[in-house]
């Protein structure tokens, strides 16, 4: 990945972890703290483009993706954020929150048996975060949240395309020990900080926003930027 | 065209061993691929051998939202070559691979070779491009229709009424983009030539065509036979 090359003004903030691990509740708590600050707000979700999600969620409806297929789709739907979104706005100013990043990519992806050079190489010259940090949760906890708020899990997310195993929910408990083993490493190369999500939320937004404060200390408030654009 | 940087083994278990034959049928848009593909198909079934002709894209179900996708302008051009790819990954393990196992000629109206030709004359990293690819099978044979960008624009118009922008290389379906794209695309087909078992074929002499079919049939049987 590279630095942003033009210095862009703004910032890019990225949370990752198992689904169940509180990272969701946590950027929709941190976005409306920093919009209530004044800050030019951007939230962004893995697989959400408008674009590829309609042909992404009819084709795992239809469990036509192999491992491959997966991920390279996952890919398309990235890089149409990335280029057409996320990019502009961060060169402008924004600060962009994202709900989930390539980590995500190469974590799944390589779970799913893929080499991760490869996965590394189709995301290669994407922006580095400014910030990102990995929401830890033991698998049982997320999936006891999950199951408490009575979340029903589908094929690819539960990883039945690659477990074999019948039970949705036993799939997806060896899946997310699997990913957690991969992304603890990524956190011991550098490349995500740990956060104890079993805090309570009051608590991990403490965290967050102190973490927070020296990295967005130079990015101008939505009023100064607005002026700045006619000077 | 480079190495990828991984060659992804997603299918080793089809891959290792096939019974069947993968023939690429590559080249311009408008030199005729379609009708090369079905003289084969016509020529191989009267001979007894089994051929399918296939397209990179999945054409049943997925139509509806692949053809309001590619239309999109919004659409850019990495996001647009990982979506075919895609969709050439599920092609190759639904179709083309149990075809191959149990048997087939695959005759493919465009193998993987032009998403990649194509990707990179629009101006995509061909290292990056080829990565991308890294679980297609090579084919067996590559078969490209003689053309040159003003006839196969020629053959284009004759067939739909308006040049397709997508294969114009730009938003414009100009005459200069759609020769210029065209011309872009053969010159990275034509590197691509010296490291493939590649035959040019004049679909005008039906020789070639009956030479071409020798040869297929000839690699099935196991003999080396020279083109």
């Amino acid at each position: 990945m590279e630095e942003h090359y033009t210095r862009p003004s703004g910032r890019l903030i990225v949370v990752e972890g198992t689904d169940g691990s509180g990272k969701s509740t946590a950027i929709e708590l941190l976005g409306n703290w920093l919009k209530t600050q004044g800050y030019p707000v951007y939230r962004t979700a893995w697989n959400s483009s408008p674009l590829i999600k309609p042909l992404t969620r009819h084709a795992k409806k239809q469990q036509w993706l192999n491992p491959a297929a997966y991920s390279l789709l996952h890919a398309s739907d990235f890089f149409d954020r990335l280029n057409r979104l996320i990019k502009p706005r961060l060169h402008s100013g924004f600060l962009v929150l994202a709900d989930r990043w390539v980590y995500t990519a190469w974590v799944r992806d390589h779970v799913r048996g893929l080499d991760l050079e490869w996965i590394k190489s189709l995301y290669r010259d994407v922006p580095q975060p400014d910030l990102a940090i990995y929401f830890s949760t033991p698998p049982d906890v997320a999936v006891d949240r999950l199951k408490h708020a009575s979340r029903k899990l589908k094929y690819y997310e539960s990883g039945q395309d690659i477990s074999g195993l019948r039970d949705r929910w036993n799939s997806f408990l060896w899946l997310q020990e699997q990913m957690r083993e991969s992304y603890l490493a990524l956190a011991e190369q550098g490349y995500l900080q740990v956060l104890d999500a079993t805090l309570p939320i009051a608590e991990q937004q403490k965290i967050l926003r102190n973490q927070l404060a020296p990295i967005i200390r130079d990015v101008p408030l939505l009023s100064q930027f607005l002026d700045n654009a006619h000077s | 065209m480079p190495t990828p940087v991984r060659t992804l083994q997603a299918w080793s278990y089809l891959q290792s061993y096939y019974d069947g034959l993968y023939v690429g049928i590559d080249g311009l848009e408008g030199s005729g691929r379609s009708t090369v593909a079905a003289s084969l198909q016509n020529k191989l079934q009267s001979a007894g051998y089994p051929a399918k002709i296939i397209s990179p894209f999945p054409n049943t179900k997925t139509h509806k939202y692949i053809s309001e996708i590619k239309h999109d302008r919004r659409l850019g051009i990495k996001s647009r070559h990982l979506l075919y790819a895609s969709l050439f990954a599920i092609v190759t393990e639904h179709i083309i691979l149990p075809h191959l196992a149990a048997g087939y000629i695959i005759l493919s109206d465009r193998s993987w070779l032009s998403l990649y030709a194509r990707a990179v004359a629009q101006g995509l990293d061909e290292q990056w491009v080829r990565t991308s690819l890294g679980f297609a099978l090579m084919p067996d044979i590559i078969i490209e229709p003689q053309s040159d960008p003003i006839t196969a624009l020629r053959r284009k118009l004759i067939m739909s009424e308006a040049l397709d922008p997508l294969e114009s290389g730009s938003d414009n379906e100009t005459l200069e983009g759609f020769i210029d794209f065209q011309s872009r695309m053969g010159q990275i087909l034509h590197d691509i030539k010296p490291k493939t078992s590649w035959h040019v074929i004049n679909i005008a002499n039906p020789d070639a065509l009956n030479h071409l079919v020798s040869t297929i049939i000839g690699q099935m049987e196991g003999r080396d036979v020279s083109s």
